[in-house]
């Protein structure tokens, strides 16, 4: 398990513009999050779910602390953006991985209690949701970050404006042109 | 890309234009030829009114399956070991039959954890005694070979193989005696013997970890398991209470005393012996020491209590109560026979192994194998019976164990009632001695009354004083002061301030994922009324109608806090000694037998509720007359039963009037009694149709009671729930989902979030966003409802059932036609045995799998649905009853489906007038819908320009509806696609045919299902 220091280390590095560190961000939180979604949910009865943004949240309070102003908005930015990455991979490999077993393709991997279907809010589907967003973040890097920062790390979009370092008002433009832009995607005949 | 402007540019400019051939010429322009990019922002601004909720909800993970999955999967392969089938299923994981091929090849039993623990953890302390447990080697040990962790990061263990049956029911099966049960026995000593030399201790004995086979005949039990307890077993810790306890549930009958507390420390072999004694007791007599259902269905606070504090009953004396053999007494020939060879001796040891007090206990597993042989030997045992003496130390210890920051209320209060009655009885009964000479019978029935009087006040303040223990604010107490206790052990424990500060946080952290209130209602139930039952069971023994004047207080508490299953158990005893004490025609004993039927009712189990309910009812009528207070609360409670088992009827609506009438000539407006009634009678207005004066006496309801008794009261709430609902029924959508809202938010603060009051807030809420348009949202929310719903209030509850057709109407919506013909399927079977076939909830689940099954072409059973649904409906239903719209449009289109055109067209024409006339927004859907209806039905007789009439005003009505579902939608397109092309069959050539093209191409671009469209209006939600 990481601890504090640890990532407070990294988002240091980062600051000074250490370009390997970041490189280390991500796994870390990839780990903390899948542990901590694994513990939440082997307790648990079938059928439950947990808010993906709830753990990133946690995983925050714990490697970071709640100290809004030692820690400043750069590294809050460089944390939500790989835990938003981190989530969103654990996400679509458990999509993948219940795609499999529902093709009855080879189940040789014992998966017993893995955090499974990842039910998005909306029902959409979550890889499809995926490859729309990939195709956003090609024409649009910092629109697709923006979706990652709401949807997969539960930021506001006032928090996702900071992060971005862009106003408030141009956030919301952003979301609703970002949102509207995948939802057409999603439902534009393949 | 050379775009002449930014897709966002053109996005935004297109979406603040008002006029649609404006913005057509603005993207002709700006797009140009670049069809692509036209193509974007034509399906961008067609999406814009779908988005609102869109992604808004962040993304869930959940665990869909457990371990049924691991089942279905062939082989599979873990470290050098591949799983053949499972062999069994306990709290902790499950064991399969496995094979291992290196280093050497054999069968063994690889157990795999399925809990979520730290397997690093878990290895760490299998290797720390790996070497011990190496050195074992006993017949009567199964040996432990190995433990790892899969990928996934689940530790396993291996083990040695044993095909045998738990012990106790090896014994059963070969119908053994007493004598063979005991040597047996003895073997499992000798092994767990040979483990304590070793320095292993157990530390889960229990007869699934004690097997029996046979080997050339001769049975031989093996200990299984070694090892495992002390690697995965977590310490009991506070922390247990909430992070769920199963797993340790199986093992609590066996558990000793020691190890059934918050953070022991100091266990040692002789938790073992106490494991073995258990077992004894449980071959001898045929259940374990402490009675395996009650450790089942109360709370865990409670069971560990009873197993620190409870002397268990002697072998001899339960085998007596259980009775016949063959049932319960392990397969002995007589019970009679066994029992008197218990008693004596052989009571003494079992006694002597379980004592409470480990030093009392055998000191070896040898020792205890010994004595058991001196009673086969018929000598001297070392057991005997405990003296007077030691047993009085003993209950003095008893009352002072820890007890939990919070429960301090609890004890004060619990002091306080039991204090109370107890010096009121000890006065009494000194009087009492006085004349003791008197007849008996009589006057302990005099005095009996004479003192629930006196009692009737104490108990009375005492209640008042009960109805205040609010699990909101107690949950709070709790957390604070558990983090405050956690910061004082911290600080004694030397640490520093900020690892303090760091610890304390993780902990309020904890302390947020749990729903406090909920941990309150399961603390309150632990600490005082499990508790005070048990004390006025033994306070008040010869005091029965005291006795049951307490009892009602808790049933009552219990009743608040949402437990109504336990309220209803209480009352069922209150009943049975009222009976006996105070007689059948006591007022009390009356009163006592109507809230069984209310008690019942809550539960759902409404037909069974009613003859309770009128049976107390008419009694009071007739004793104390029409007007008396009493008569008029039970009219009341009559009066909604029958709404709810029979539906809005004549007779129900009389009951609720006469109470409302009475009560504001005899209270007034404002009382609390009145307000209630006036909720009552403002629903049964709605359910009969007249939805004007049931909003108009609502709003007055809810007015009063916010006044009156406070925004949180729970009539206020229901008022809110109330209103709201029947906005929603006149499609005052916003004003009504506003409401819901509200009421969820205070309910689900109020009363926790496994209250039968916060579910029906949640399902309300759900059907509002329905109806608003808010389809994402609603869906989750329907989905949660019914989990949450099969929780709270059980699987065959109307509440439940409800849940599920409001979810099914989500998924037609979206038409999902299979999903939702199942759940409506589940649903209706279920409300026609509950409910019965008449009730208008039936009606509505049934009018909806007609629909279901309309879009599918199953006709036959669309037609007996939806014709019952109709003829029932125009029994029970107004003409003006927008249920009987919705019921009268889906007969309908099964007609149009029919190719009855002239039949549906004489069907709707009547309430197609009717609907013509309004306003609310329910209504103009549902006349959207009815046009859709009538335009196909018109186009079928040949009146091509009347349906095109029907169908464009259908089209209007629904795209200006918020509340129109992706079904409404498509069935309206669809129906023009039909149209035109029909049209353009009787006459070609007049451009008909591109008019059906163009629709097709309307039809296609509405947003697919999937997309969690799904409002659900113009149906019978």
């Amino acid at each position: 398990m990481a601890t504090m220091t640890d990532v407070t280390q990294i988002l240091n590095q980062i600051e000074q513009g250490d370009p390997s560190a970041s490189d280390k961000l991500l796994p870390l939180l990839y780990d903390e999050l899948r542990v901590l979604a694994r513990q939440r949910l082997t307790n648990e009865k079938p059928g439950q779910t947990l808010q993906a943004t709830a753990l990133v949240h946690e995983v925050y309070l714990r490697l970071i602390g709640n100290d809004n102003e030692s820690t400043g908005w750069n590294s809050r930015g460089h944390f939500f953006g790989a835990a938003a990455e981190a989530m969103r991979r654990i996400l679509i490999e458990n999509a993948r991985r219940k795609g499999r077993i529902r093709h009855g393709g080879a189940g040789q991997r014992l998966d017993l209690m893995e955090c499974d279907v990842p039910v998005s809010s909306s029902q959409v589907d979550l890889l499809e949701l995926d490859d729309a967003l990939r195709r956003l973040e090609a024409e649009d890097p910092g629109k697709a970050l923006l979706v990652k920062l709401r949807f997969f790390a539960g930021l506001t979009v006032p928090e996702a404006a900071k992060v971005l370092g862009i106003s408030v008002p141009t956030a919301e433009r952003y979301w609703i042109f970002a949102k509207t832009w995948l939802f057409a995607e999603l439902s534009a005949p393949s | 890309m050379n775009l002449p402007l930014p897709l966002e540019d053109i996005f935004f400019a297109a979406m603040e234009m008002s006029s649609s051939n404006e913005r057509a010429a603005y993207l002709d322009r700006v797009c140009a030829d670049d069809k692509a990019l036209r193509a974007k922002v034509d399906r961008m601004l067609a999406a814009k009114v779908h988005v609102e909720s869109f992604l808004e909800l962040p993304a869930q993970i959940t665990n869909a399956t457990g371990v049924a999955k691991v089942k279905e999967t062939v082989e599979m392969q873990i470290g050098p070991y591949k799983l053949l089938e499972p062999i069994g299923e306990g709290g902790m994981g499950t064991v399969y039959m496995a094979e291992q091929t290196d280093p050497v090849h054999r069968r063994v039993a690889l157990k795999l954890i399925k809990t979520g623990m730290d397997t690093k953890h878990v290895i760490a302390r299998f290797e720390a005694e790996r070497q011990a447990l190496a050195l074992m080697d006993h017949p009567n040990i199964s040996k432990v070979y190995d433990a790892g962790s899969t990928e996934s990061g689940h530790p396993y263990f291996v083990m040695e193989l044993v095909k045998g049956k738990p012990i106790t029911e090896f014994c059963d099966e070969q119908q053994l005696d007493t004598r063979s049960r005991l040597e047996l026995f003895q073997q499992v000593c000798l092994g767990v013997q040979h483990a304590h030399q070793k320095g292993i201790i157990h530390r889960d004995i229990k007869p699934d970890n004690v097997l029996v086979a046979l080997y050339d005949d001769r049975p031989v039990p093996k200990i299984i398991d070694f090892g495992v307890a002390k690697a995965t077993g977590e310490r009991l810790t506070k922390k247990t209470m909430f992070t769920g306890f199963g797993q340790i549930v199986g093992t609590l009958a066996y558990m000793s005393p020691e190890q059934a507390q918050f953070n022991q420390e100091d266990i040692d072999t002789r938790c073992d012996i106490y494991s073995l004694g258990a077992i004894l007791y449980e071959i001898l007599v045929g259940e374990p020491p402490f009675d395996r259902g009650k450790i089942n269905t109360q709370a865990l606070g409670e069971t560990l209590r009873m197993i620190r504090e409870d002397e268990p009953t002697k072998p001899s004396t339960k085998l007596s109560a259980i009775g016949q053999p063959g049932q319960n007494t392990s397969g002995h020939s007589s019970a009679k026979k066994l029992g008197l060879a218990l008693r004596g001796e052989l009571d003494w040891i079992v006694m002597k192994s379980i004592e409470k007090d480990r030093s009392r206990r055998y000191g070896t597993a040898n020792d205890f194998a010994t004595d058991i042989d001196h009673y086969l030997r018929g000598e001297t045992v070392v057991a005997h019976p405990p003296s007077r003496s030691y047993r009085l130390k003993k209950f003095c210890r008893k009352y002072k164990g820890p007890v939990l920051a919070a429960s301090l209320i609890g004890v004060a209060l619990l002091a306080g009632i039991i204090g109370t009655a107890v010096g009121l009885v000890q006065a009494e009964s000194q009087r009492q001695v006085a004349d003791a000479q008197r007849d008996r019978a009589v006057e302990a029935e005099r005095q009996a009354s004479a003192r629930a009087n006196e009692l009737e006040q104490v108990s009375d303040f005492q209640a008042k004083i009960f109805s205040q223990i609010d699990p909101y604010t107690t949950g709070r107490l709790l957390v604070e002061g558990m983090t405050k206790s956690l910061d004082a052990a911290l600080i004694e424990a030397g640490l520093s301030e900020s690892e303090r500060a760091e610890r304390v946080k993780s902990f309020e952290i904890l302390c947020k994922n749990v729903n406090a209130t909920d941990a309150a209602v399961e603390l309150i139930d632990q600490t005082i009324l499990n508790p005070a039952v048990a004390e006025i069971d033994k306070q008040f023994a010869d005091q029965p109608v005291v006795a049951a004047k307490l009892l009602e207080v808790i049933a009552t508490l219990y009743h608040d806090l949402g437990s109504e299953a336990a309220a209803l158990s209480l009352v069922r005893r209150v009943l049975d000694i009222r009976r006996l004490a105070l007689g059948d025609d006591h007022l009390d004993t009356i009163e006592t037998h109507g809230m069984i039927g209310v008690s019942l009712a809550y539960l759902g189990r409404l037909s069974e509720a009613e003859p309770y309910v009128r049976e107390a009812m008419e009694k009071i009528r007739r004793n104390l007359g029409e007007e008396h207070p009493l008569a008029l609360t039970w009219k009341s409670n009559l009066g909604g039963i029958l709404s709810s088992s029979q539906g809005p009827t004549e007779e129900s609506e009389q009951y609720l009037r006469e109470a409302l009438e009475g009560r504001r000539n005899s209270l007034g407006d404002e009382d609390p009694e009145t307000l209630r009634s006036m909720i009552a009678y403002a629903q049964i207005l709605k359910e009969r149709g007249r939805i004007v004066d049931a909003e108009l006496q609502m709003r007055r309801a809810f007015k009063g009671c916010r006044r009156e008794l406070g925004v949180d009261d729970f009539q206020t709430l229901r008022a809110v729930n109330e209103l709201a609902s029947i906005l929603l029924l006149q499609g005052k959508t916003g004003e009504a989902t506003r409401m819901f809202r509200m009421n969820l938010e205070s309910t689900r603060r109020v009363k926790g979030e496994e209250h039968p009051m916060t579910v029906r807030a949640l399902i309300n809420f759900a059907s509002a966003l329905s109806e608003r348009g808010e389809s994402v949202k609603a869906m989750s929310h329907k989905r949660e409802a019914v989990e949450l719903s099969r929780r709270v209030y059980g699987d065959d509850h109307p509440g439940t059932l409800n849940a599920i057709n409001n979810l099914g109407n989500g998924y037609l919506a979206q038409r999902r036609f299979v999903v939702a013909e199942a759940l409506f399927r589940e649903s209706l079977e279920k409300k026609r045995e509950v409910l019965g076939s008449e009730h208008p909830d039936t009606l509505k689940t049934m009018g909806n799998l007609g629909r279901a099954l309309v879009q599918q072409g199953k006709l036959d059973e669309a037609e007996l649905n939806l014709r019952e649904a109709l003829d029932t409906g125009r029994r029970i239903w107004v003409e003006t009853d927008p249920n009987l719209q919705s019921a009268t449009t889906n007969f309908g289109n099964l007609l149009i489906a029919q190719g009855k055109y002239t039949e549906t067209v004489e069907l709707l024409k009547e309430v197609k007038e009717r609907l013509s006339h309004s306003k609310s927004d329910g209504d103009r859907l549902r006349y959207g819908n009815l046009l859709t209806a009538f335009g196909k039905a018109q186009m079928g007789r040949g009146e091509f320009v009347a349906a095109e009439v029907s169908l464009l005003e259908a089209q209007h009505l629904i795209s200006e509806n918020r509340g129109a579902s992706y079904n409404n939608k498509f069935q309206c397109a669809d129906a023009f696609v039909a149209f035109y092309a029909a049209w353009d069959a009787a006459k070609p050539g007049e451009g008909y045919s591109e008019k059906q093209t163009e629709w097709k191409r309307k039809l296609e671009d509405l947003v697919q299902p999937e997309s969690g469209d799904d409002a659900v209006k113009g149906d019978q939600d």
